[in-house]
């Protein structure tokens, strides 16, 4: 399932209920996405791992972009897990992530704070990283179509040569529908 | 009777109106003063049945009590095809003519049942991505309508209203799925909705003590 036929599936039972009326509101506490398969270059000299991953959000953005239609997109968590049985993330330290659309798109880049700490007990190697991250809405990011997250990975050790990963956002989304404007 | 405790006894009153016919007195009629009887030929009924129907209502049937003459109080159970529900409300009626407008506040609330497998009686077959969030949901409404009522106060009488509702209700899933390049995986939890609709419901009142 792409979010095509859950979310809109949402916004059309919304929809039913509420049309000829006032509004819908649908929420969700977490609509996570994980894009396999994705080529993670290997570590800078300096030491750090910049990467970039588009999330694919099917039909959600031309779902969103109509008119009564406004919300809240909030990204919250950030997941890298490497799939590359060589790769070890035991010594990252700090994950930046900054949100960006299509280039033709006149939103600009948005800087999302991110907060990671290793899992106490861990040993290496390390597999998984997950990171905290808050940041502004990114609905109208969403709603053009393309959520490009630049990935900053930064530590000690970090894997030197290309290593491959899936990487994946939890957002929490509110969509409010205002069918009197539709 | 302070109105909360007329109110709490209302239903099982009600109930056990339908199936108690009013009984004479120990004495018999004949043996009671012309006066008295007169002034309970004189009260009006209090209690009554109530079957309407509407949305987000769905069919309810209940009891009605009316502690005065401008409010009459309603609870019954309720069905809307897909689960059962609860409902109770109460409406206001400024004055009693032939034709008498009525402002009415109900809530309800649907217990969570497999929406989904009814559903697909009808339509056919729900997306498996659809349906985890169907095959364990209620939801609860609350209404305000204004309306109007036909017939015999203490008799019977049928009404139409018309207002707003406000429906409220929630998924907890998880559903998980793949893109269609299989590249991407979703999940999705904890989904909330809620809706401001319209609301019409027609039914009637049948006061039987």
């Amino acid at each position: 399932m792409t979010p095509r036929p859950v979310v809109p599936a949402l916004l059309a039972t919304a929809a039913l209920a509420a049309a000829g009326c006032l509004g819908a509101q649908v929420k969700t506490s977490s609509l996570c996405a994980t894009e396999g398969g994705q080529v993670v270059p290997g570590a800078s000299p300096g030491g750090s791992i910049h990467t970039q991953v588009t999330i694919d959000l099917g039909e959600l953005g031309s779902d969103l972009d109509r008119s009564g239609v406004t919300g809240t997109v909030l990204l919250h968590e950030f997941t890298i897990a490497a799939t590359d049985p060589l790769a070890d993330l035991y010594g990252v330290t700090q994950v930046a992530l900054v949100a960006t659309t299509d280039p033709s798109s006149s939103l600009p880049p948005v800087v999302l704070t991110c907060s990671y700490e290793r899992p106490a007990g861990a040993t290496p190697p390390l597999r998984t990283v997950v990171a905290d991250c808050s940041g502004p809405n990114l609905f109208d990011y969403v709603k053009a179509r393309s959520l490009t997250l630049d990935v900053d990975l930064a530590g000690t050790g970090l894997p030197s040569v290309p290593w491959t990963a899936s990487m994946g956002a939890c957002m929490s989304v509110q969509v409010d529908v205002d069918y009197t404007a539709l | 009777m302070p109105l909360s405790r007329r109110a709490a006894a209302a239903l099982p009153l009600a109930l056990a109106a339908l199936a108690v016919p009013r009984l004479p007195s120990a004495a018999g009629p004949e043996a009671a003063p012309a006066s008295a009887g007169a002034a309970e030929a004189e009260a009006p009924p209090v209690l009554g049945v109530q079957l309407a129907f509407g949305a987000p209502d769905g069919l309810v049937l209940g009891a009605a009590y009316r502690p005065w003459t401008f409010l009459r109080l309603n609870g019954g159970f309720a069905w809307n095809a897909l689960g059962f529900g609860v409902q109770g409300g109460a409406t206001l009626l400024p004055f009693h003519f032939g034709i008498t407008p009525t402002l009415t506040g109900e809530v309800g609330y649907y217990f969570p049942a497999d929406y989904a497998s009814r559903i697909e009686r009808w339509t056919g077959t729900i997306s498996p991505e659809v349906r985890p969030l169907l095959e364990h949901i209620g939801y609860t409404y609350l209404s305000t309508q204004l309306g109007l009522e036909f017939g015999g106060a203490d008799s019977f009488v049928f009404f139409l209203r018309f207002g707003l509702a406000w429906i409220f209700t929630s998924a907890s899933g998880p559903v998980t799925s793949t893109s269609d390049s299989g590249s991407t995986t979703y999940v999705l939890q904890g989904v909330e909705a809620r809706a401001a609709v319209p609301t019409v419901n027609l039914g009637f009142v049948v006061y039987v003590w």
